[in-house]
């Protein structure tokens, strides 16, 4: 193997190194428990009501 | 980006935009959020704690329910779907930060707070960051909840919770995955953590017909709560009523409720209950020790209570619970 050779496989393999964990950092997904407040409520916000009758629910 | 919620067992990986299975935890841009927090979809300051069913905590009070939409399960016999297998965008609600739920509980004067009627869990933040207040204010905290959490985030959350009421459904795993797109084993373990936590413990069964009304499943899971909760834990046997995708199944006897209650005191439970149905004895507290009534319910109202500092007034026996 010539030193020009030797030098090519070295820095692949070295990019390869580097490069596969930030690859496999991205790919997986980051695990949350705790999740953020949101930005607004994405459905209809009512007045609050009958909050002095028993609910409806089960429960 | 995908995020990862690791707050349940389903450890949902949610893309760009989407929510996970319990439709409330979003991830926008991502960061996961939790977009029910603070948005009530039902409250109530005139709920007994007697509907929860929560029978040995501070019987005879009323406690302030509320719930968001949302739920990790999907449980096809769900009593409550039209909030819980809703989406926000699709849902009404109002405006209810931890700050103003405090408020209000103050204001009705209401000793404590249950989250209750969807699932507490999914709405995890809202109701850890409520607790908090609540027990500053010397509010307690009542959960209602399928149990179905993962360990870390459970045992956070209860170091500020009083009293949980669990839904032990069945003791079959086929039953958790093909009636609640679940697993047992979860479910089992947040009732032990909590019981090891020194939370207040009750638990109830859905008795529902032809799916787990079985005397060996009854025996089986009155056998496992004894064995693992110890036989002072309530226990509550409740009847089915069709509804959502269970329309097809016949509501549950009270000859079935009332085999189920004989065969968990047969297994050595001391507390059984039956709900969902009119029950003279199925509704009423006894002494495990001289059989004497101590708190006597019709529906959700206590005729009477003769405890006495959490003793029964006649044997002394001391009666496992929150009394005051």
């Amino acid at each position: 193997m010539t030193r020009r050779e030797f030098m090519a496989k070295a820095s692949s393999f070295s990019a390869l190194c580097v490069g596969l964990p930030q690859i496999a950092r991205r790919v997986a997904p980051r695990g949350v428990v705790r999740a953020a407040k949101p930005f607004k409520y994405s459905g209809r916000i009512v007045p609050m009501r009958d909050i002095h009758t028993e609910s409806k629910w089960s429960g | 980006m995908k995020v990862q919620c690791e707050l349940c067992p389903k450890r949902c990986v949610v893309g760009p935009g989407q929510s996970g299975e319990c439709r409330v935890r979003v991830n926008l841009d991502g960061v996961l959020r939790s977009v029910v927090y603070g948005f009530p979809c039902s409250m109530s300051v005139d709920d007994p704690v007697e509907k929860k069913p929560v029978f040995h905590f501070l019987p005879g009070t009323k406690i302030l329910s509320l719930a968001t939409v949302g739920c990790n399960l999907h449980c096809k016999n769900c009593q409550n779907w039209e909030i819980s297998q809703t989406n926000p965008e699709d849902s009404r609600a109002f405006a209810c930060p931890p700050e103003k739920v405090i408020a209000l509980a103050q204001q009705y004067r209401r000793p404590s707070i249950a989250f209750t009627y969807t699932e507490p869990i999914v709405y995890y933040e809202y109701t850890f960051d409520t607790a908090i207040l609540a027990r500053e204010s010397g509010i307690r905290n009542v959960l209602v909840t399928a149990g179905y959490v993962n360990e870390g985030p459970w045992r956070r959350l209860l170091q500020y919770v009083d009293a949980v009421r669990i839904d032990l459904k069945s003791m079959s795993e086929a039953f958790y995955r093909d009636v609640c797109s679940a697993t047992l084993k979860p479910v089992q373990n947040a009732l032990v953590v909590a019981k090891s936590m020194g939370v207040h413990v009750e638990v109830i069964n859905l008795v529902i017909p032809t799916l787990n009304d079985k005397p060996e499943d009854l025996r089986n899971l009155s056998r496992w709560v004894a064995a693992n909760l110890g036989r002072e834990t309530p226990v509550h046997f409740s009847g089915f009523s069709p509804t959502y995708q269970m329309r097809h199944l016949p509501p549950t006897s009270l000859e079935t409720l009332e085999a189920a209650r004989d065969i968990a005191i047969s297994e050595g439970l001391e507390y059984v209950y039956i709900g969902n149905r009119q029950s003279e004895k199925g509704e009423n507290t006894y002494c495990p020790k001289c059989r004497k009534l101590l708190i006597q319910r019709v529906g959700y109202t206590v005729m009477q209570n003769r405890l006495a500092d959490g003793r029964c007034p006649d044997c002394g026996r001391a009666i496992h619970g929150v009394w005051k």
